[in-house]
């Protein structure tokens, strides 16, 4: 048995649309489908929150500072270049 | 051609620097070099397993940058035109590693573990504020997640969800429709949420 055969058809079409909901990207008709899949689908919730969480925690990640030489090393190769011209 | 329409050009909050650059004022590269390295590094990061590689594109970016900056026409956010040259660079590496590139389908994204008692709860790290979950295994973990998506997923999911460009600006930088880009990033998504389903136990 393949995954695809535990869900329902309702089920796969609501799930390919779970991001474009997330990214406000689905109409009003479309929103109210998901929104009322996903009261009535406890298994779809679960999927559906864990999306959202894994979405935000995505946008979350952190950014770091480059190394100091390497910054350094780039901007003295950037004027070399330039200065060449 | 004559008849061609001319778009017209952006104003956004670096088109006064970058008109400045391209009237001479050379000395101004390293302020644009300054305001976007920290950016181009981390989407280096993203986007390459290796520092080095990441490395690589940076500075590989930015030679180009102001190699073609006089080309620019300033159609597009400076912004986005710089991202647009990053991705190109990150092609280049990626065929450099002889990276193949593989699609992701249906089954592999959708929850494996569909019985009832697994996966209708809602797990409790669902209701934790993302920041406190963020930590330095978090980053890992999600770190790890992105290097495992095949490079032209983890692309879209990079810029949607961490360098905060909209769906038409993915588009545009990576020439690709918008309903391309949304299944992808969708796909992407899903798959990084398997990856953290297993993290965290659930
Ligand atoms: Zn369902």
């Amino acid at each position: 048995m393949t995954d695809n055969e535990k869900y329902s058809n309702h089920c796969i079409q609501m799930f390919e649309v779970y991001s474009q909901y997330l990214d406000g990207e689905l109409d009003e008709n479309q929103r109210t489908e998901v929104e009322h899949h996903i009261e009535t689908c406890s298994e779809c919730r679960a999927c559906f929150m864990t999306l959202k969480k894994t979405k935000e925690l995505c946008s979350k990640m952190p950014r770091v500072k480059a190394p100091d030489d390497f910054t350094s090393r780039l901007h003295s190769r950037i004027r070399n270049i330039l200065d060449c011209k | 051609m004559e008849n061609q329409q001319k778009k017209p050009i952006i104003k956004d909050e670096d088109s006064d620097l970058i008109l400045e650059i391209k009237n001479g004022r050379t000395d101004l590269y390293e302020t644009l070099l300054s305001k976007y390295e920290t950016r181009i590094y981390n989407f280096g990061l993203r986007m390459c397993k290796d520092v080095s590689d990441a490395e690589d594109l940076v500075q590989e970016t930015f030679i180009n940058i102001f190699r073609y900056l006089k080309d620019f026409r300033m159609e597009s956010k400076f912004k986005n035109w710089a991202y647009k040259i990053a991705a190109s660079v990150c092609m280049k590496i990626k065929k450099r590693n002889n990276v193949t590139e593989t699609e992701l389908s249906l089954d592999d994204i959708l929850p494996a573990d569909r019985e009832k008692e697994v996966s209708s709860k809602i797990p409790s790290w669902v209701n934790q504020p993302a920041e406190a979950l963020m930590n330095k295994e978090m980053y890992l973990e999600i770190k790890r997640e992105i290097d495992n998506l095949p490079p032209s997923y983890r692309i879209i999911l990079v810029l949607r969800d961490m360098e905060d460009f909209s769906t038409r600006e993915v588009s545009e930088i990576l020439d690709l429709s918008e309903s391309n880009v949304k299944v992808r990033l969708h796909r992407a998504r899903s798959f990084v949420r398997e990856g953290l389903k297993r993290y965290f136990n659930d």
